[in-house]
């Protein structure tokens, strides 16, 4: 066992590698950005007087190096430990630390955990569509390779992949709920329905990676010996495809969908411009524009981290399910 | 047979694949042929044609096959033009991204397994950091600070971002070369790396390099439209293929072509180029084919698709108003694109917040229609000694919205909270001339002595100098009393949303705010609805919709195009109101830089912007021809701008940069930047001055900042030369609009708003006087002369003022205009029971 676990435990230690990793280098690029964030806190009428005092109260006026020295030592802190514990958020025993939002004016945590919610639930839907659609429209393709429904099943996801995605949002939202009046137009209230036009549009796009993906596996499973051998020896067509077809197609699309996931939980900006989705994306493009670097650094951190999980999922996984891995895990 | 001929024998057999190729060559044709031989340019507007029936861009027509787009360019030669450039563009990126990644792959490939293992391992790690940052956000990042960014600088920063993931496919088709017989075999004999490398492994990742490439050129057009889109790629007047889809955006339901067309073109294209990544896949990869393909099925799936669009393809028409409201309760609906930010008037500067807090917060004093100051929460207030003094007398029996009493000392702790020098306040300095400002603003003195409170309910402003414009002050949000409950200090994590005006504030989220009536409120602007619902953050074309469903009473931020809708359709005639609003949008021109430097030149430009044309863009334009917009108390009879092409051309001639027009030599030898914002209107508007300018001579280059780069180089003085300038005073008087901006008084302060950086002493010893001036009428006299001074000058161009449409339900009675152009929410009544409904 313990090779195993040695193993897990390097990988763990590289997903956090690369959380940090990938945080540092956000915290470089905006930095490095033109323009002034302190001059935006306080607005474009303020005297250069109110700018530095402005500069001085979010410690922008220290040197980079230290910024980010500190930024690191408040991420994660002590709740008695000094300075100011206003953009804090309890976490278990400590505080976890993201600044504030020149912008919002609000705590990054505060700001990012009202959004976190609904970027995860259309991270989810998405991936619910791409499986369904993904899998379903190969499954038609793989059992009849080569027929007029295979050909259209693989047009319509090369198709859809050459779509910009907010040329397909656009066009589903114009159709589904503007002419046809189905489904609401966009993300913003209590209405559940307003997650099907932003999951569909992204799904959409990824259940095409899945389609070729699949189909491939499957019509390889299905063409195989042993599902010959399967069905000769009695077993339904649906138990062939279920067993013989689905698992081992399954296996093949797990890391596809699971790294998906991760990418998704960064937030999908375009999507999320378009249908007013509140989640991370639609944060990000206003604050590299607007030159909030701690909400950048957040909503990075955020993906790296929701990839790093996935990944680390992945890994977890591949060795649960295939034993050769496991006896050859070093 | 060579190889090559054998490959290309197995390509032709693979139907989709010629397909693919097929496309590509009629796009690339498209791109390349057209441009030469049509008789339109794509960067020049023809205003003559005339518009769609809903007043959306030109219809498709014989001399124009597409149309033309909102700024009423041709769209065939726009599409051309844009083609090229992005095919371009992606081809030269892709180009970037194969070299780079081979080179970093193969660099790990050969390290890996010897004594350098590490770099292999190293690299390997990075690729995987970088494939982890989110990619939009970096090309985004590098976009905005490359803000020169021409074609080239986005193909290098696409191509330069966009070579990870093939570097580890190179890698590990390197690392599997390598371990191959006849690699291992040469390097036996002694070979050399380097010619291993050169002569056994590059052509076996010819392959792989072929088909990811191609697969590379198809993301790459597609990473330029997303970029276009988000307006961080190709600047105007260029086309590209994403920024004419974000050009047309407002315009999908006016004018579907404008968004199909290139969203067409970028799908052939990317569609095509897939297509033949694949069928290269299998002939060089030697995969078996997947199936055999008998039908054409692309060009099926993709003519099912245009015939479902054409036939959704008919203009947008507005639904017919509502007769009766889908809901029955005294709640005013409304919806705003922006997100307010917190609602403490010690904070609050943008419009979009002001025009809630100020509901929430009673001010001291307020405007009336007319622009005069009329008493809020103060019952009176006197000018006394000379201007030296200010008394303000409360009303009695004022409450906060928690049910404290409102008296003289709140005013005076609320407006020591909003100049607190802790405070991140936007707008602290304007309360300069009061006693005792400077200590107070240092932290020296613990009270602002200036402020005094004489009795339970007056207090005493004292200044340390005569200042005519000091009561206009007492109307700003920063000395609109907070309550008690307040912080002594202003934080925009907390703000102070409890004050004393006729609405309280019971909901403020991401989504919604939500006030209502305060019923003790004492003064004249009660409200009448008992709730005002604003759903924030809504896009202008959801509004709309919104609106059209009942679920909004008023649209107050309606589109451009569905602003014509709204005006030209006769069933809505009845229900929709302009609102002129004070603000001038122009052109400023920056005297310190050449050629502005010549009062000829910029005399030049305001006789040759020409605004008559700009309606047509967007009903909602009208020209303004004064500096001193209307809506305020001005001069009633000022200097009016012209346009006269003859005059604009013998003033550059005057200047010694005379201008042919027929053969266009002449004029300013040099490029000359504009500066302005993303916004749509303020691109199309640039835009349209380009050419205008073009006329004369003068050639200008937009550069498109973010706002926050906008804000950082005008207060630099030798940046930039002209540029987008949209002024709205504060408060409605001329010394709100000169002062500031055009006077050298307001070089002090920094950063200056005097982005022409001009200094006359004739029209600042008229500022000086107007000041002193306590007699009205000699006042604006003063300011009547300043404005002749300054258009002859021209430092500051006006061109347009942008009207806001408003339409209410019928159930609406009215929607009357308050002070400054915006609404006055208080008088609309929203009750929908049956009684109410207005006919």
């Amino acid at each position: 066992m313990k090779p195993l676990l040695a193993f897990l435990l390097r990988r763990l230690v590289w997903s956090l590698t690369l959380v940090v990793g990938v945080g540092s280098l956000a915290f470089f690029v905006t930095r490095a950005l033109p323009g002034d964030p302190a001059r935006l806190i306080v607005g474009p009428r303020a005297s250069a007087a109110d700018v530095e005092r402005a500069r001085v109260l979010h410690g922008l006026d220290r040197p980079l190096p230290i910024q980010f020295v500190r930024y690191w030592q408040r991420l994660v802190h002590h709740p008695s430990s000094a300075g100011e514990h206003r953009s804090c958020k309890p976490l278990g025993p400590m505080h976890l630390d993201l600044g504030t939002s020149h912008r919002h004016q609000k705590s990054v945590v505060a700001v990012l955990g009202a959004r976190a919610p609904r970027t995860l639930e259309l991270a989810l839907a998405t991936t619910l569509v791409q499986l369904v659609v993904g899998l379903g429209l190969a499954t038609l393709a793989a059992r009849r390779r080569g027929s007029v429904i295979d050909q259209v099943a693989t047009a319509s996801s090369l198709l859809a992949v050459s779509t910009p995605t907010f040329v397909l949002g656009v066009l589903l939202q114009y159709v589904l709920a503007y002419r046809l009046g189905w489904l609401p137009l966009d993300g913003g209230g209590s209405d559940r329905r307003a997650l099907v036009l932003p999951a569909l549009t992204l799904g959409l796009y990824g259940a095409a990676f899945v389609v070729r993906l699949a189909r491939e596996e499957l019509g390889a499973a299905l063409e195989s010996d042993y599902a010959s051998a399967a069905a000769a020896r009695g077993a339904s067509p649906l138990r062939v495809l279920f067993v013989h077809g689905w698992r081992n197609a399954l296996g093949a699309m797990l890391p596809l969908l699971l790294l998906e996931l991760g990418a998704l939980v960064g937030g999908a900006v375009v999507t999320e411009k378009l249908f007013r989705w509140p989640g991370l994306g639609s944060l990000t493009v206003d604050a590299v524009l607007y030159r909030d670097a701690p909400i950048v650094f957040g909503v990075v951190m955020v993906s790296a981290a929701g990839i790093a999980a996935a990944s680390f999922a992945l890994d977890v996984l591949r060795v649960a399910l295939d034993p050769r891995l496991r006896r050859r895990a070093t | 047979m060579t190889r090559a001929a054998l490959a290309w024998q197995r390509f032709r057999g693979n139907r989709p694949a010629m397909f693919g190729l097929v496309l590509l060559v009629a796009v690339v044709a498209f791109a390349v042929f057209v441009p030469l031989a049509w008789p339109h340019a794509p960067n020049t507007s023809d205003f003559s044609l005339p518009s769609s029936d809903v007043g959306g861009p030109p219809p498709p027509s014989f001399a124009h096959p597409l149309g033309a787009d909102p700024i009423f360019r041709d769209l065939v030669a726009r599409l051309a033009a844009g083609a090229q450039l992005s095919l371009g563009l992606a081809a030269v990126a892709t180009l970037l991204a194969v070299t780079l990644g081979t080179a970093v792959g193969l660099g790990a490939a050969v390290t890996a397994g010897t004594r350098l293992a590490l770099i292999d391992r190293m690299v390997l790690r990075a690729i995987d950091v970088a494939l982890a940052f989110p990619y939009l956000l970096l090309v985004t990042a590098v976009g905005v600070s490359l803000d020169r960014a021409g074609p080239l600088a986005i193909a290098v920063t696409l191509g330069a971002t966009g070579w990870v993931g093939l570097a580890r496919l190179v890698r590990e088709k390197a690392v599997s070369l390598f371990d191959s017989e006849h690699v291992l075999a040469a390097r036996a004999l002694g070979v050399a790396t380097r010619l291993v490398v050169w002569r056994h492994v590059l052509p076996g990742l010819r392959g792989l390099l072929l088909v990811t490439g191609s697969q590379s050129l198809g993301q790459m057009v597609l990473a330029e439209a997303v970029l276009g889109y988000l307006t961080v790629g190709v600047g105007p007047p260029r086309s590209s293929l994403g920024r004419m889809l974000q050009e047309s955006e407002h315009y999908l339901g006016a004018q579907p072509m404008l968004v199909a067309a290139p969203a067409l073109v970028i799908v052939l294209t990317v569609l095509g180029i897939a297509r033949v990544s694949d069928g290269l896949g299998e002939v060089l990869e030697q995969r078996a084919r997947s199936s055999p393909a008998r039908l054409p099925v692309d060009a099926l799936v993709l003519g099912g698709l245009l015939t479902a669009m054409l036939g959704l393809s008919e203009p947008e028409r507005l639904e017919a108003p509502l007769a009766t409201s889908p809901v029955t309760d005294d709640t005013l609906r409304l919806a705003t694109a922006a997100t307010p930010a917190a609602l403490d008037p010690a904070l609050a500067f943008d419009g979009a917040t002001l025009a809630v807090d100020e509901l929430v917060h009673a001010r001291l004093v307020g405007r009336n229609a007319l622009g005069e100051l009329r008493p809020e929460l103060a019952e009176r207030f006197l000018v006394e000694a000379e201007g030296t003094r200010v008394r303000v007398v409360l009303r009695r029996d004022l409450r906060f919205h928690d049910g404290e009493p409102l008296v003289a000392a709140d005013v005076k702790r609320s407006i020591e909270r909003a100049l607190h020098p802790s405070t991140p306040s936007p707008g602290a300095s304007y309360f300069e001339a009061l006693v005792g400002f400077e200590a107070y603003r240092s932290g020296r003195a613990r009270e602002l002595t200036g402020i005094e409170v004489v009795s339970e309910l007056e207090v005493l402003f004292k200044l340390a100098r005569r200042d005519a414009s000091f009561p206009a002050l007492l109307g700003l949000g920063f000395a609109s009393p907070v309550c008690r409950s307040a912080s002594a200090v202003a934080e925009p994590s907390s703000p102070a949303t409890c004050g004393a005006g006729p609405y309280r504030l019971v909901e403020h989220d991401e989504e919604r705010i939500v006030l209502e009536r305060f019923d003790a409120f004492v003064g004249e602007r009660r409200g009448r609805a008992r709730r005002l619902e604003w759903l924030v953050g809504v896009p202008v074309r959801t509004q709309r919709y919104r609106f059209e469903r009942g679920e909004l009473d008023l649209l107050t931020e309606a589109s451009g195009i569905d602003t014509q809708r709204f005006v030209a359709d006769p069933r809505w005639s009845s229900q929709v109101t302009w609102l002129e609003q004070p603000v001038v949008d122009g052109i400023f021109l920056n005297t310190r830089v050449v050629p502005f430097d010549d009062p000829h030149v910029r005399r030049a430009v305001a006789l040759a912007v020409d605004a008559s044309v700009l309606p047509r863009l967007r009903p909602s334009l009208t020209a303004a021809t004064r500096i001193l917009p209307p809506g305020i108390a001005r001069p009633t009879n000022g200097p009016e701008r012209v346009t006269d092409l003859a005059a604009a051309l013998e003033e550059m001639r005057i200047a010694g940069h005379p201008f042919d027009p027929e053969s266009g030599v002449g004029g300013y030898p040099y490029t000359i930047d504009y500066i302005t914002v993303p916004s749509s209107l303020d691109q199309a508007v640039a835009e349209v001055y380009q050419q205008q300018l073009a006329r004369i001579g003068l050639r200008i280059h937009i550069r498109l900042l973010s706002f926050a780069s906008y804000l950082a180089e005008l207060s630099r003085p030798g940046a930039c030369a002209m540029g987008w300038r949209a002024w709205q005073p504060d408060f409605p008087d001329p010394s709100a609009v000169i002062d500031p901006l055009l006077t050298s008084a307001a070089l002090a302060s920094e950063p200056t708003q005097n982005v022409s950086f001009y200094a006359n002493p004739k029209v600042d010893a008229l500022v000086a006087a107007a000041r002193e001036e306590t007699e009205p009428s000699r006042r604006l006299a003063h300011y009547a002369d300043a404005e002749r001074l300054l258009a002859d000058d021209a430092p500051w161009v006006p061109v347009y003022a942008n009207r806001s449409l408003v339409v209410r339900q019928r159930w609406i009675a009215s929607a009357p205009a308050g002070s400054d152009g915006r609404l006055d929410l208080t008088a609309i009544g929203a009750s929908k029971s049956a009684e109410a409904r207005a006919p």
